[in-house]
């Protein structure tokens, strides 16, 4: 073949396969799920140090006055409100993080470069990545729940109850993810570890009502609270799982309403932030270097 | 420069020998450290948001602590006094133990272990203690840091000097014990490679079966875990260190020495962390393992 020829081949449109973008995010969701997998140990320790988790604030919960809980429309169990709160936490790594450790795993290894030079667009290889993280955190759900419920928890558990919060999951990932993908871009630009998404994971602990009541906390800082989409999902969850309510009851569908208003402010942003960073690091050759 | 030349200075280059170039070498492995912790400006800064958050987090759980629950199962009643005590400790043991399996990680999978390992033993042995003392450093910052956290919230922990000096010699026997843990995990380390994650669970053991945000007693309830909590060291350790700052006991208290005679129970696995850390060492060199992840 002459160089001529070979000149002629880069000229010609890339041959598309058949392989839709459905199973692609699939095959990107077993690979990561494979990578995990192999490291077994580590995975058992995640859900050993959750249950540890479980345990600590079933013993609190004996010396916590309720007054407070009830008063925020949770009833009158620390333990309900509390379980909750670390059943969804994967969750929002999920949402908050998972975009940024990809980046940043591929960025270490040297493989980001190659990743993003393939046709397929990396939306579908981050959403695969996304879906692992989802059933990941839905795994730690599934046992946590029956767990607590095990341990003296009250929280209603029917078809109206789990479908309610399979969509307000599905809301929580989907309204953190525009934070998710700024806090990726950064990872992009500044090739530091994870540092926005490590800094919100603590400041969703805290102000999104993990552990108490955004009703302890002053006005001012309340203010913060009310400006995470945290904070929603675990009141609707919450509501829905102490109360037995589902998406119909008006104070769940407010918080779903305010989720979906999140995402689509959020989206258009954190994409556009995301495209120029991206494109810039493209041009600059420095999609590689870490 | 003839290589003859070359070759003499070699053989004149004058080295520090004895206890004097130990302490020297352990300096600079310390030092090294240090300047490298301190660039990374951004860690710097989130590491003490870290500490502010947790600290807050219990500050917001403590108004819905009941004060008088608290004061029958035998402490002061202030629950941030009580949590962040408990969480100023086991950071402080996880930060100690974890560095040196963290270093040794990270210089196995950049490739630097092998010729760190093979440099003379007592060259080793000074880089080892300089990254010990720089583990001790971020470690004791950390904890000041908590503790005056703490204060700033309102923890009603003791003002009096003579009594935080008994504190701080319980903590530095809680942490000998603990470090003894540490070189033989990161020993271990060098064969089986996944032990970091062992020491994850290991501090969550060690922070659910030792109390640290709920009182003790409440285990009371489930006798075997609470006698599961009585064989950990670190249950006895904070047991003595809470109830120095918070109710300023003295160690001739019954209660108290029944803790520090547990304590001391433990100081032989100094000695055992040693020998296992060796162990493991020259079986790792023998095997050609040392850069293997």
């Amino acid at each position: 073949m002459s160089i001529d020829d070979v000149l002629e081949t880069f000229k010609e449109a890339p041959v598309k396969g058949n392989v839709s973008s459905i199973s692609k995010i699939i095959a990107a969701m077993l690979r990561r799920a494979k990578i995990r997998l192999n490291y077994k140990t580590w995975m058992i320790f995640d859900f050993a140090n959750t249950l540890f988790m479980v345990f600590t604030y079933f013993l609190l919960s004996f010396i916590i006055m309720p007054q407070d809980i009830a008063k925020a429309g949770y009833g009158y169990s620390y333990f309900d409100f509390a379980l909750v709160g670390i059943a969804i936490s994967h969750f929002i790594t999920a949402g908050l993080r998972s975009l940024a450790m990809t980046i940043r795993l591929e960025q270490f290894y040297g493989t980001l470069e190659s990743v993003l030079s393939t046709p397929t667009d990396f939306v579908v290889l981050f959403m695969g990545d996304l879906l692992y993280y989802f059933l990941y955190s839905l795994v730690f759900l599934v046992i946590i729940i029956p767990t607590g419920i095990i341990m003296g928890s009250r929280i209603v558990i029917n078809a109206g109850t789990i479908l309610t919060m399979l969509v307000l999951l599905v809301l929580l990932v989907i309204a953190n993810l525009p934070i998710g993908i700024l806090s990726a871009a950064m990872v992009l630009k500044f090739k530091q570890g994870d540092p926005i998404g490590w800094a919100l994971t603590w400041v969703n602990q805290l102000f999104g009502g993990t552990f108490f009541p955004i009703t302890l906390l002053p006005g001012y800082l309340r203010i913060i609270s009310l400006g995470l989409p945290l904070t929603y999902s675990l009141d609707a969850i919450r509501y829905s799982l102490i109360w037995g309510v589902t998406l119909l009851n008006s104070r769940v569908l407010y918080d779903s309403l305010i989720l979906i208003i999140y995402a689509l402010i959020g989206y258009p942003i954190a994409i556009k932030v995301f495209r120029v960073i991206y494109n810039n690091a493209r041009r600059e050759g420095k999609i590689g270097i870490y | 420069m003839s290589f003859e030349e070359f070759k003499e200075t070699l053989s004149k280059e004058e080295k520090v020998l004895g206890l004097k170039g130990f302490l020297r070498r352990a300096w600079a492995s310390w030092l090294y450290q240090m300047k490298i912790y301190v660039s990374y400006r951004m860690n710097l800064a989130l590491d003490i948001i870290d500490i502010v958050l947790s600290a807050l987090i219990y500050y917001y759980v403590s108004f819905l602590v009941s004060p008088s629950d608290l004061a029958k199962l035998g402490y002061a009643p202030d629950y941030i006094a009580f949590a962040l005590s408990g969480i100023a400790l086991s950071r402080y043991l996880w930060t100690t133990i974890a560095r040196l399996a963290r270093k040794m990680r990270h210089e196995i999978s950049a490739g630097t272990f092998e010729s760190l390992a093979s440099i003379d033993y007592d060259n080793f042995k000074s880089w080892m203690t300089g990254q010990i003392l720089y583990g001790a450093t971020w470690s004791s910052s950390t904890f000041i840091l908590t503790i005056a956290v703490g204060y700033l919230l309102g923890a009603a922990f003791t003002r009096s000097f003579i009594v935080w000096l008994q504190a701080i010699g319980i903590v530095i026997l809680v942490v000998i014990v603990h470090v003894a843990i540490g070189i033989m995990a990161t020993g271990m380390y060098i064969i089986h490679k996944q032990l970091e994650t062992l020491l994850v669970l290991m501090t969550s053991i060690m922070e659910f079966f030792g109390g640290v945000i709920y009182p003790l007693a409440l285990l009371w309830n489930y006798p075997i875990l609470y006698y599961i909590a009585l064989l950990l060291p670190f249950t006895h350790g904070l047991e003595l260190f809470r109830r120095t700052i918070m109710d300023e006991k003295p160690l001739t208290d019954p209660l108290m020495l029944f803790h520090l005679g547990a304590l001391l129970a433990f100081l032989p696995l100094l000695y055992i962390g040693l020998k296992v850390y060796d162990y493991y060492l020259m079986k790792a060199k023998k095997l050609g393992l040392l850069s293997s992840y």
